[in-house]
């Protein structure tokens, strides 16, 4: 008889204080949630984790590096060829992705021109000529499927490239070309060539228009460096306190 | 014996304010599916105690066990994205009401049953 009242005692007990806690902690908000927001969340979740090991690792390595100087320095050696090496290893990568030396590599060489095709009874002959939106819209896609170098017609692409059309003719960085247009690209040949002409790929909707386009995978692609004027006017560098990461972007 | 669960429950309510109990919100479940067995023991122990068949051990270990199966549901639904803890509210929600009309009719009978013996006397 005692025990049972205890029982009842605790199980009450049990019922009061939960019910308690539950619309303390609920407070009128909604907890059911269905299961494709979970998912999206998880993704997120597992997006911004990926995100953060990332800066982990590279915060890591920017450690190690700074150690190893440090220990290097410490011990009194002369780290100056160390430094040097580091540099000119720099040195390289800069330039070639500034597009200041010749680059070679395996790519796709991709060759747009002028539809031969008849034209049909008041059809504009624009809609078979290359436009300067078609080499754009071309780039993007190769940007997308992990090119690294680009050229169009031996004109390096580099970050203040253009191309703007100019009556029969496309001025790509300030220089004048006509048809047929060669685009070459470093980087995963088959990921390149899948994107532009597998279904819905760019190339693929250029031959439907009556346009030639043709793609080959090559081995060895020499993309020359970008040889305009490219001394700036306005932008200076900007210092860490001047600038806050993520504040006026 | 109401008098006891009345005590109980004012005791439940007055910790519950009195401690500021905090637990992450995914935890929210399992608390609710222990509420709910809980619940449903009690209910269950107050029908067998009518019919005089209770008995301590039956009334714990259910809640034990009811309280363990209703988690590791709760917790299969969360890994698998199933929501299983429909199962273990629609079961103990229908025992609620379930062993409520047997109390009902207990109550009934033991009350207005002696009333109409009264009566015919």
């Amino acid at each position: 008889m005692k025990g049972k009242a205890i029982l009842y005692f605790i199980i009450c007990l049990f019922v009061g204080c939960s019910i308690v806690v539950l619309t303390k902690t609920v407070n009128g908000q909604h907890l059911f949630v269905s299961s494709k927001v979970l998912d999206d969340y998880r993704i997120t979740i597992e997006g911004e984790r990926k995100d953060i090991e990332n800066l982990i690792k590279l915060a890591d390595e920017s450690r190690e590096e700074l150690e190893a100087l440090e220990a290097l320095k410490a011990a009194n050696e002369d780290i100056s060829r160390e430094v040097e090496a580091r540099l000119l290893q720099d040195l390289d990568f800069y330039s070639l992705a500034g597009g200041f030396v010749d680059a070679i590599g395996p790519g796709v060489e991709v060759v747009i021109d002028d539809g031969t095709r008849d034209l049909e009874f008041g059809e504009n002959p624009n809609d078979i000529l290359v436009h300067d939106l078609d080499l754009l819209l071309i780039i993007n896609e190769l940007k997308d499927a992990g090119a690294e170098v680009i050229s169009v017609n031996g004109q390096r692409i580099v970050d203040t490239s253009s191309i703007s059309c100019s009556g029969y003719t496309v001025r790509i960085n300030g220089q004048f070309y006509a048809r047929p247009f060669v685009i070459r690209a470093i980087g995963d040949g088959s990921r390149m060539s899948a994107a532009l002409i597998g279904p819905g790929g760019y190339g693929t909707v250029l031959k439907d228009w009556g346009l030639i386009f043709r793609i080959s995978i090559l081995d060895d692609i020499v993309i020359p460096a970008y040889t305009e004027d490219r001394a700036s006017k306005y932008m200076t560098l900007s210092t860490a306190d001047k600038v806050k990461e993520g504040e006026n972007n | 014996m109401i008098i006891v669960m009345l005590i109980g429950l004012a005791a439940g309510i007055f910790v519950g304010f009195a401690f500021d109990v905090s637990y992450p919100s995914e935890y929210s479940f399992y608390i609710s599916m222990g509420l709910l067995a809980a619940m449903d023991s009690l209910l269950g122990a107050i029908r067998a105690d009518m019919e005089g068949k209770y008995n301590n051990l039956i009334f714990i270990s259910g809640f034990l066990t009811n309280a363990i199966l209703a988690a590791a549901l709760v917790y299969l639904g969360d890994r698998l994205g199933l929501p299983f803890y429909y199962a273990v509210i629609l079961v103990f929600g229908g025992r609620l009401f379930q062993n409520l009309a047997v109390i009902r009719r207990l109550i009934i009978e033991k009350y207005l049953t002696k009333k109409e013996k009264d009566i015919t006397n």
